[in-house]
């Protein structure tokens, strides 16, 4: 059995690869900026260092092993550390990392995004492929159903006590797959983790191997191993958990284990390259060295580079924005606007920062409903044609020069260029602008002015009139072009402005007309499969009466996904996910803007800090791609 | 003096009901409640609005009573608070509200009054000056500068300062109360000093407003009193200018101020609300906001709740403050 | 006067000091103008008032542009210069044509003058149709260069819409907030005001327990909290009408209590017993001799009162809590140019702000000039 499987990890890895032909097809803004650097640093260590043991480590915590306070470093370290090859040059041990957030419970995903760590990662700074990172080593049996991961030997968390598969069961059985313990900001078990309704299987081999099963092939395990968070210190938290101690209560672990606490509660052991040391609940989180890190660089010193880094809670992303600009922070992109480019690229001349642009992904979508309330107009949403109208009557250059700064790539409903699926051809289908088109294809499907009143009447003779449902921010203004370019075409489109507390509500239940949203998941649909496909009786949100009255294309994109999750052959998925890229593309059931850049920078005061990366949410945003461990401040 | 201030102590009692239950209203009046905001989040990240999600959150909302009637929900609220002083959880910030809260009314009453004696130090003085150089052309100056500080929003005046002070003097750190390096550190000379750095912007931001009604009312009631008869009486006496002017003008001039204090924190204390908000401080505005706007409603409900007995209790002390100063005042 | 044997003696004593006084007084009124046209910076603010109203009732005529078209070719453009000279010599007033480039390094547009092409700005120009208050439809604006023609003399904002004609019509809804507000709370204030002062007792403490319990909350945070309440999905005139009587129920109080202390000064003063003893009714008391007798300090309370909601309905906009678009004020302008790449790129955004401070400041002005001319020994 091995021997036939053993091949298809390193396919599947290939698989996330683009083909390398569109990743140089950016915008003409971005090019300037797409300077590919050649590391500096050895590409290679040496491998005496890693016989010998012989690792570099900060002084601050030389002073700690001297002063008999931590082991030294060549026993803090596994028995076969990650090598991380530094992104410009071996770096300098010192200073703080300063960044900001809006908020810090409510913005733990920002944390999480910059610290996590897990099995698998996603390659940085761009998601090309799928890499070890706590495991070191992966296998696939039983065609896929049955997975074996080889943990590295010898991690340990950061109060010294070791990393065990046990940790991970804790993680899985007792916080996530139990009802009573999850925290109750997360009502429901990740669906990554389920497969047919049932969690799937996790077996504890020895301490350092993980058997992962399921009744299906676990197409999608990899991935899962690359998000957030697979392990929690059972030894830790398991005195709080009734499970373990008689005498504690499911509503204190609760309140202990949420997600903001296990990682921004200071004395967490984590796994991370910082760990929390202080927080001062809603205006600062300080996160200090981890000093059993388990990262080394090409020359043998164990990472992270900076002492510190510190998160400082600014409600206002201006005041971000202001004070980034000011140097006071060191990295900005989880707060950056479109319209603050133009701020950023006068201010960058005076030399605190560098400018990235990164991209393009994820732009502005318009979600129709194929299921308003509204019966003629869900008619009138459910017909082709009219799609393809309301797509060809977006002036999406005019939207790209006004709104984006040139920062948006014109484009239609399909996977963006950095998915493994991606085409051309497809991405750019129906995003002409040609409004006698659209025009020419309302008229053949019916939708004509008849009452010459200046709009076209839908088929029950009222007004084609819709509502487009959009959260303050640059939707607003790209909401704006787009409904005066629908009521050029005779279609009165009105803007309904309101907080997304209000908005995705009605989002959920399918009260709107139609939905302004960023497109979810260009970059991996199969990140967001709920938007994609028919996972469920109400999903996708854009049709949730798709499992009764869903047209017969987005049921065969279904099959073919679900296909897809349950398969480990790499030439199957890219025959399947092909297909339904086509389908969906073909159909333009979601009206797209295009794909966005986004910007972001760094200080010039930081060493190895990427000039790429990707935005995009299924690669855990902006935050991981910065590859914080090996930044260094230079001094 | 104690029974009156027994009487008014008495007297509050019924105002600090009825307080509570407007504020428990106006926080419960918008439509949907925390829950969809935070099925929202939760749709957000991805688990989108699965069936059990859904379900779940119905649970939730059985399980903190929002489906009861408003009344029920308001004894449940209000019982908890007296006799517990437990305010309830916050749900965006997942903590007591009352932990929440503390500190940063601290910081919001510190920063309201600070203002206030800010706007003092700088008003009596020139009031005194305006009305002792009457129609001279600081008189107008100051009046006029008075004027345009209460004519400018809070909000564009902070954050005007703000850009310049990054524009123009590049400052070292712009907004916030402190440093990062001083935030949560234990009270040092240093970080007072950084404090002072920073808080100036926020004081004159919020005391702008009432600073030119200060001036206003301190030079008319003293050009009113220099031209009555003591007044004229320490004159003819032959004392010195200087000393009629603060011995018999300014100690009674001001007390009409002191009865005003009562008026001018409600205005400080929404000053401080909205440029806390602008300028990112850890004051209780920006989460007041917040919470408005996620529905987050033990969190506002508390923080209305208590900024009213704040006020309350700020004018119980103006009025004991004007008597004790004032021998005319009696106490009925 | 035929009427005058069945004139009761006293009041017809009054009439007869009356008339034989005329000749050496002024009326009430005449005394107050009088004393007002002396307060210089009163009399200035009454005149920006005045000038501000006329502006935002002439609205579209006066505004060149359609305030919501936008101009796709001339986004974030500067304010352009009017011109008399050019190197060919003297000219009636014009503007320089507008050459366009745009930094795709930067993203910022540059826009440069024209001279080749000039735009004259003739009176009674022809430029976009409007409605003029449902009366009749023209297209004659006050001045311009021409339907369509470039002349943006306070610049656009982000989608090329003329700041001019968008702060005129943020202008009307301040200032009709302003107005609005007013006259709500001072009904209710000064009704509430006089019963409570007038009667006293039971129903003055209930009046009063309410106005303290108004006065008890800090305006802001209740202004905020009672905005929130207005339902997201109504539209923008709703929103407009829930913000004024926001606006109003959190600002009657002070005006009820200002009048409340008016009427027990005036309660037992002559002419109101003189009124009771000659048998009249309550209401007739209240409603033809206490309000009327101050009626020269409800404008003056009135008058003072306006920069407050003014201010109000800014601080909600800004926080977008007020008025939703497309509606648009001076407080939603305003908050669209709250932001650094305004500040630093595009400061003539902030000319509404401009605005707000010039109307409170011509309101305080006028209502300051009012007061001192309507109690010339109030304490101020």
């Amino acid at each position: 059995m091995k021997r036939t499987y053993l091949l298809i990890p390193l396919l599947l890895c290939g698989c996330l690869a683009p083909d390398p032909g569109h990743r140089a097809k950016t915008g003409e803004a971005a090019q300037s900026n797409a300077v590919i650097h050649e590391t500096r640093a050895p590409v290679q260590i040496d491998p005496k260092i890693l016989i010998n043991r012989t690792f570099g480590e900060a002084p601050i915590l030389a002073e700690k092993v001297k002063k008999g306070e931590l082991p030294p470093v060549s026993e803090r370290l596994p028995k076969n550390p990650l090598i991380v090859v530094p992104m410009d040059t071996i770096g300098q041990y010192g200073g703080v990392l300063r960044r900001a957030l809006t908020g810090d419970i409510i913005q733990t995903a920002g944390v999480n995004k910059t610290l996590s760590e897990n099995l698998m990662g996603f390659s940085r700074p761009l998601p090309d492929s799928i890499v070890h990172n706590l495991a070191e080593s992966f296998e696939f049996h039983d065609e896929g159903r049955t997975a074996i991961f080889k943990i590295r030997k010898g991690i340990k968390w950061s109060d010294g006590v070791p990393f065990t598969v046990d940790d991970i069961l804790f993680w899985y059985y007792d916080m996530t797959f139990d009802d009573n313990a999850r925290p109750h900001n997360q009502p429901v078990p990740p669906s990554v983790w389920v497969v047919d309704g049932k969690p799937i299987d996790l077996k504890k081999i020895d301490d350092h191997t993980l058997e992962v099963s399921s009744s299906k092939p676990l197409g999608r395990v990899l991935h899962a191993l690359c998000l957030d968070v697979i392990a929690q210190p059972k030894h830790h938290l398991s005195h709080l958990h009734p499970r373990y101690n008689p005498e504690a209560t499911y509503e204190e672990f609760r309140e202990q284990a949420t997600n903001a606490m296990v990682i921004m509660k200071p004395g967490m052991p984590r796994l991370s390259a910082w760990v929390p040391v202080e927080w001062i609940r809603g205006q600062r989180i300080v996160y200090a060295r981890n000093p059993y890190y388990w990262k080394i660089d090409t020359a043998g010193n164990q990472l992270p580079y900076a002492d510190r880094i510190e998160f400082t809670v600014i409600q206002d992303p201006q005041v971000i924005l202001l004070k980034f600009v000011n140097g006071e922070l060191d990295l900005f992109g989880r707060y950056s606007r479109i319209n603050m480019f133009p701020t950023l690229r006068t201010e960058e001349k005076k030399g605190k920062f560098k400018l990235r642009i990164t991209g393009p992904d994820r732009g502005p979508a318009y979600y129709l409903n194929w299921d308003t309330p509204k019966p003629a107009l869900r008619e009138a949403f459910r017909n082709r044609d009219v799609r393809i109208a309301l797509s060809y009557a977006i002036n999406r250059e005019e939207i790209n020069q006004i709104v984006y700064h040139g920062l948006l790539d014109p484009a239609g409903y399909s996977f963006a260029p950095s998915n493994p699926h991606y085409s051309e051809a497809a991405y750019r289908k129906y995003a002409k602008f040609d409004p006698d088109k659209s025009r020419d294809l309302l008229d053949k499907a019916g939708y004509r002015d008849t009452d010459g009143d200046g709009w076209r009447e839908l088929k029950d003779g009222s007004r084609f009139e819709l509502n487009i449902d959009v959260v303050p921010g640059v939707g607003v203004d790209v909401s704006e072009l787009v409904s005066e370019h629908w009521r050029d075409i005779g279609i009165k489109a009105n803007l309904n402005i309101s907080l997304r507390d209000i908005v995705w509500p009605r989002r959920l239940n399918g009260e709107y007309d139609i939905h302004h949203w960023g497109l979810e998941g260009p970059a991996d649909p199969l990140g967001r499969l709920n938007d994609w496909a028919i996972m469920a009786p109400t999903v996708p949100f854009w049709h949730r009466n798709a499992s009764k009255e869903g047209p017969a294309w987005l049921h065969e994109a279904t099959t073919r996904i679900k296909k897809v999750l349950t398969t480990v052959d790499p030439i199957a998925v890219h025959e399947h996910m092909t297909k339904v890229r086509d389908l969906h593309t073909d159909n333009v059931p979601v009206i797209v803007v295009g794909s966005a850049y986004s910007i972001w920078g760094a200080s010039t005061r930081l060493g190895n800090a990427p000039f790429q990366g990707s935005a995009a949410d299924v690669h855990r945003g902006w935050g991981r791609p910065v590859f914080h461990e090996q930044i260094f401040i230079k001094q | 003096m104690t029974n009156y201030i027994i009487r008014r102590l008495l007297h509050m009692i019924p105002t600090l009901i009825l307080i509570s239950m407007v504020s428990f209203v106006v926080i419960q009046a918008p439509p949907g409640d925390m829950l969809t905001s935070r099925l929202a989040e939760l749709a957000e990240q991805g688990e989108l609005g699965s069936e059990s999600a859904m379900a779940q959150i119905g649970a939730l909302r059985e399980r903190y009573g929002l489906n009861d009637p408003i009344y029920v929900q308001y004894i449940h609220w209000i019982w908890k608070i007296v006799s517990k002083g437990d305010f309830g959880q916050s749900f965006t910030y997942e903590m007591d509200v009352m932990e929440l809260l503390a500190e940063r009314l601290g910081l919001t009453l510190t920063l309201t009054l600070s203002t206030l004696i800010f706007t003092w130090i700088v008003a009596i003085p020139i009031g005194i000056y305006s009305a002792t150089r009457q129609y001279s052309i600081g008189d107008y100056g100051f009046t006029f500068l008075g004027f345009i500080g209460l004519a400018t929003p809070n909000f564009l005046l902070a954050l005007v300062i703000m850009f310049i002070q990054v524009a123009v003097f590049e400052a070292e750190s712009v907004g916030g109360l402190l440093s990062p390096e001083y935030i949560g550190a234990a009270w040092t000379w240093a970080k007072f000093i950084d404090l002072l750095k920073h808080i100036w912007v926020p004081i004159i931001v919020i005391g702008t407003g009432s600073t030119a009604g200060i001036i206003r009312i301190m030079r008319g009631n003293l050009l009113d009193i220099l031209g009555q008869q003591h007044i004229q009486t320490g004159r003819a006496k032959g004392l010195k200018e200087g000393k009629v002017i603060v011995k018999y003008g300014v100690r009674i001039a001001i007390n009409p101020l002191v009865s005003r204090l009562g008026l001018e924190l409600p205005n400080l204390l929404s000053g401080a609300v909205v440029t806390g908000i602008v300028l990112g401080l850890p004051t209780a505005g920006p989460i007041f906001l917040t919470a408005l706007t996620s529905q987050d409603m033990y969190l506002a409900g508390a923080f209305l709740l208590l900024a009213a007995t704040f006020l309350l209790i700020g004018n119980l002390l103006a009025d004991i403050l004007l008597a004790w100063l004032d021998p005319r005042i009696r106490y009925e | 006067m035929s009427s005058i044997v069945e004139t009761p003696p006293d009041e017809r004593e009054e009439t007869l000091v009356e008339e034989n006084t005329t000749t050496a007084t002024y009326s009430q009124r005449q005394l107050i103008w009088r004393r007002f046209k002396k307060h210089r910076a009163g009399v200035i603010g009454g005149c920006v008032v005045i000038f501000l109203y006329i502006c935002v009732f002439l609205g579209e005529f006066l505004s060149p542009h359609d305030p919501a078209h936008r101009y796709y070719d001339y986004v974030h453009l500067p304010a352009q210069r009017i011109h008399i000279f050019s190197q060919d010599g003297i000219h009636w007033p014009f503007v320089y044509g507008i050459k366009k480039s745009f930094d795709l390094q930067t993203g910022v547009k540059t826009y440069t003058e024209d001279a080749s092409v000039r735009y004259p700005i003739y009176p009674f120009a022809r430029g976009a149709q409007y409605t003029f208050y449902g009366l009749f439809t023209t297209d004659i604006h006050l001045f311009g260069t021409g339907k369509d023609n470039p002349m943006f003399l306070l610049g656009t904002d982000r989608f090329g819409r003329d700041m001019l004609s968008r702060i005129i019509a943020g202008g009307r809804i301040s200032l009709t907030i302003g107005l609005l507000a007013v006259f709500i709370s001072l009904t209710l204030g000064s009704t509430l005001g006089v019963i409570s002062g007038y009667y006293g007792g039971n129903i003055d403490n209930i009046i009063q327990r309410i106005i303290e319990l108004i006065f008890a909350f800090p305006s802001i945070p209740i202004l905020m909290a009672l905005s929130a309440i207005l339902p997201p999905e109504w539209p923008s005139h709703l929103v407009f009408m829930g913000i004024v009587t926001v606006l109003a129920l959190v600002g009657w109080g002070g005006l009820a209590r200002e009048i409340r202390g008016k009427t027990l000064s005036i309660r037992e003063s002559d002419f109101v017993l003189a009124a009771r003893v000659a048998g009249a009714r309550d209401r007739r008391i209240i409603f033809r001799h206490l309000l009327p007798s101050m009626f020269s300090h409800i404008i003056v309370i009135a008058t003072l009162a306006i920069p407050g909601f003014i201010l109000g309905e800014s601080t909600l906009s800004f926080l977008g809590l007020g008025i939703k678009p497309p509606m648009t004020s001076w407080g939603l302008l305003l908050s669209d140019a709250m932001n650094i790449h305004s500040l630093s790129l595009y400061p003539w955004l902030l000319i509404p702000g401009v605005c707000i401070i010039i109307a409170v400041l011509a309101f305080n002005f006028l209502g300051d000039g009012l007061r001192d001319a309507a109690d010339p020994y109030s304490s101020r």
